[in-house]
């Protein structure tokens, strides 16, 4: 890149900050002057004054009053309107609460300050950010020139379906939301003043515009730059969507202009799409998405579960496209360096954010992540530090993907290991231990010693006896593990929890240790409690049935005490019990799911204790079992197995391909969309013969 | 208007007749027991509780609401700010370029 080119780059990023700055009022003086706080005194009345006067000053002004020690965090208000974009909006005041059984001990004073955030501004100026960061990318060597005017078109009419379809969450969020263009007056008239849609439109349709002139000179480039999906999010804060949704989407319709689909694929996607809509109950639902914001469902309308079943469908469209594209255009030196900037950046990025309150929120706007950032550099509960990422487990995973494929990388030599490399990689493992992700730490020292014998053991039979002898030391280390805990509490945990989380209304006898039959795991006399009283999900009512009165084999564990036990080892016993307590489908629902990214009937459909927050079963695995079914998991399963058994011979394929299904059978990721999105353009890259083979 | 009252005075079936209210000085809004009473401002900071949703829909029809964004319609504002600004750009770079 030449000089002229990285000014041309700086003075965009420059012009970026200010626009930001500018919105959250960082040069704004108001004309009523600032309530000074310096005393706890005050504290009450200097809520008070910036609860009256709401929408007067920037978040840098509120901040600058407050003078005292206690913590103080900003979080985003979507609720807030065009004109009160960037200014205060609320702050959240709790007084210092008696700790319950506590004697004399009080939980600290909690104030959180929330700056108004707005639908169509944010749409605005977070698309502003993203498409400049996008043609920071360089231009492809050739111009493509096979883009559809059309497709614009037809992005605009999706996010309207989204509009439409979630107007639960929008509604909410926005006082004139109104879906249609025109409405009747008293009169019958027909009144076009929808300028809430009119200008939502107006702005989707320039985005598309420039989604499209910036793909049309860099779409074979975006591969080699996608870890940077990971530092920016792109998830609007006041949408339920993310940017790079709306960016692969959009080459999803390119793909099915240009004939890159599969029939197969496409016909039994219509057939599960058949079923899940006639499954699908249209209910006005408000699901809060919390951190999976911009890749869920808010609402559980048949108009929302169509947009997110086309988004799914254009996602796998358009990323097998954009790999078909960009063959040529692939660099795994430049992908490699690009993984180890973008980890180094996340981990820089949080550390700062934690250290200082506005840097915090600023990036959480500028990189549009779901959540603030951690502002402070305690893990949480002494466990996991999540920087400015939602999800400590899912960035961990990735801190752990970017070492193992720079190691890969290199071993093939496509990956030239330079100095700045291995600060980089400090950084990179710095952020992995905080991340705190025991199974990709394990994982990634497994896959690394895997490798280490593949290269230094020449005879395949040698190799394989190590590989089994590794195996079975394995094996008998988890044994050695179980044997300090009786079967009984190991096969019994998952069930355990689930009848824990239960919302079971019964008036139980208890024991001479104060014990309920819940807390004995009695589950035959649960079982044949009134099913008013347990309120069992049909999966945990099959379960406890099969688990207390099912054929059983002489000294082999049944699959439920299996997965039970592994569970204690894996710490998923709980969030796997809460699920089996929720998940209450019906055959066709258990069969094909409920459709993609849709969690709204799964989560509010059965009744537990667990109806407030968002407790996700943590693992990939059974969300996909949730959105897909038993049969859509299988096809999903063995099409991953004949790839496998096709491609052996591409061992460093297959072991990058082994990460990920290691770490998605215990964490959340493909929830997360640069999660998904990765392991997505993974198994497409993979698809590319020799992509992974060693250079001469 | 029928919006922005169903906004703030909530939905009804009822069909206000606002020409009839205005052309007698003697009207006088009947309370609605059902009606939950609402307080409305105007941009001077006027306060008024209104006790049916026909007194209610007629004030704000006059211009009194329970929300101060209301007094600026920030989407009309942003849609025309959107349509015009590509006209001016293109106004100027076709400038810049001729000269």
């Amino acid at each position: 890149m030449n000089s002229l080119k990285i000014r041309k780059n700086i003075y965009k990023l420059i012009i970026l900050v200010f626009l930001v700055l500018i919105l959250f009022g960082a040069f704004n003086i108001s004309e009523t002057e600032p309530y000074q706080l310096d005393s706890r005194e005050s504290l009450e009345s200097w809520v008070y004054f910036y609860h009256n006067l709401q929408c007067e000053y920037s978040f840098f002004e509120v901040l600058n009053s407050y003078n005292l020690n206690y913590d103080i965090s900003i979080r985003n208000e979507p609720s807030g309107s065009i004109e009160c974009a960037g200014k205060n909006f609320w702050i959240d005041y709790r007084r210092e609460q008696k700790i319950e059984d506590g004697w004399e001990k009080y939980s600290p004073i909690k104030l959180v300050v929330r700056v108004a955030t707005n639908t169509h501004v944010d749409l605005i100026v977070q698309s502003i950010i993203w498409l400049t960061f996008l043609s920071l990318i360089p231009k492809n060597r050739h111009s493509f020139t096979k883009l559809n005017k059309v497709s614009i078109l037809l992005g605009v009419l999706l996010v309207y379906l989204h509009l439409i379809g979630e107007r639960s969450y929008y509604s909410t969020i926005g006082r004139d939301y109104f879906p249609w263009p025109f409405y009747r007056d008293f009169d019958n008239s027909i009144i076009f003043d929808n300028y809430y849609l009119y200008s939502f439109i107006l702005i989707l349709i320039y985005l598309f515009y420039f989604i499209d002139k910036l793909l049309e000179t860099r779409i074979t480039n975006l591969i080699n730059y996608f870890p940077f999906m990971f530092f920016i999010y792109g998830s609007f804060a006041s949408l339920n969507i993310n940017f790079f949704i709306l960016v692969f989407s959009f080459i999803g319709i390119l793909g099915l202009f240009n004939n890159k689909v599969s029939i197969k694929l496409s016909i039994t996607y219509l057939l599960f799409f058949i079923v899940w809509f006639l499954n699908s109950e249209n209910l006005d639902k408000n699901f809060d998405v919390d951190k999976i914001k911009g890749f869920a469902n808010t609402s559980q309308t048949n108009i929302s579960l169509l947009f997110w079943a086309i988004v799914f469908y254009l996602l796998l469209i358009g990323v097998k496209y954009i790999v078909d594209l960009s063959k040529d255009s692939l660099d795994l030196n430049l992908l490699s360096n690009n993984f180890l900037i973008a980890s180094s950046l996340i981990v820089i990025t949080g550390l700062i954010g934690a250290i200082n309150l506005p840097i915090n929120f600023l990036s959480f706007y500028i990189l549009g992540h779901n959540k603030s950032g951690m502002n402070t550099m305690q893990s949480v509960d002494g466990n996991a530090w999540r920087g400015l990422y939602p999800s400590a487990e899912s960035i961990g995973e990735f801190f752990a993907f970017a070492i193992l494929f720079c190691l890969v990388t290199y071993l093939i030599n496509q990956f030239k290991f330079k100095i700045y490399h291995f600060f980089l990689l400090l950084i990179n493992f710095y952020g992995l231990y905080r991340a705190n992700n025991a199974a990709a730490i394990i994982s990634l020292m497994l896959l690394i010693l895997v490798i280490l014998i593949y290269k230094n053991v020449q005879s395949k039979k040698t190799r394989n006896l190590i590989y089994f002898l590794l195996i079975i030391l394995l094996i008998v280390g988890y044994l050695f593990l179980i044997a300090n805990n009786s079967f009984q509490l190991l096969s019994g945990s998952v069930m355990f929890e689930a009848v824990k989380a239960s919302s079971i209304s019964y008036d139980f006898q208890l024991n001479e240790y104060n014990e309920s039959a819940i807390e004995q795991a009695n589950y035959a006399l649960l079982l044949s409690l009134p099913a008013d009283n347990t309120n069992f999900s049909s999966s945990l009512k099959y379960l406890l049935n099969s688990y207390t009165f099912g054929n059983k084999i002489d000294n082999v564990p049944s699959a439920i005490s299996l997965v039970s036990s592994v569970s204690y080892y894996v710490n998923r016993s709980e969030k796997w019990g809460i699920f089996i307590a929720k998940y209450n489908p019906n055959l066709s629902e258990f069969l094909f799911g409920y459709g993609p990214n849709q969690l709204t009937e799964y989560y509010l459909g059965h009744e537990t204790k667990y109806q407030e927050g968002l407790v996700l079963p943590h693992s990939s695995l059974i969300t996909y079992f949730i959105f897909f079914g038993t049969i859509g998991l299988l096809v999903v399963l063995f099409l991953i197995f004949v790839y496998v058994v096709k491609n052996k011979n591409d061992f460093y394929g297959n072991i990058l391909l082994l990460f990920f299904i290691i770490n998605f059978l215990k964490s959340d990721s493909a929830l997360y969309v640069p999660n998904f999105l990765i392991f997505l353009i993974l198994i497409n890259l993979l698809r590319i013969k020799n992509i992974f083979v060693k250079e001469a | 208007m029928k919006k922005r009252i169903e906004k703030i005075c909530g939905e009804s079936e009822n069909i206000p007749n606002f020409e009839e209210i205005e052309n007698s000085p003697n009207f006088v809004f009947t309370p609605d027991k059902n009606f939950e009473t609402i307080a409305l401002f105007d941009q001077e900071g006027n306060v008024v509780n209104l006790n049916s949703w026909l007194e209610c829909a007629y004030y704000a029809k006059g211009g009194w609401t329970n929300n101060v964004s209301d007094f600026f319609d920030g989407e009309k504002f942003l849609f025309l700010f959107l349509l015009i600004v590509p006209v001016v750009y293109k106004f100027i770079i076709t400038r810049v370029s001729k000269s």
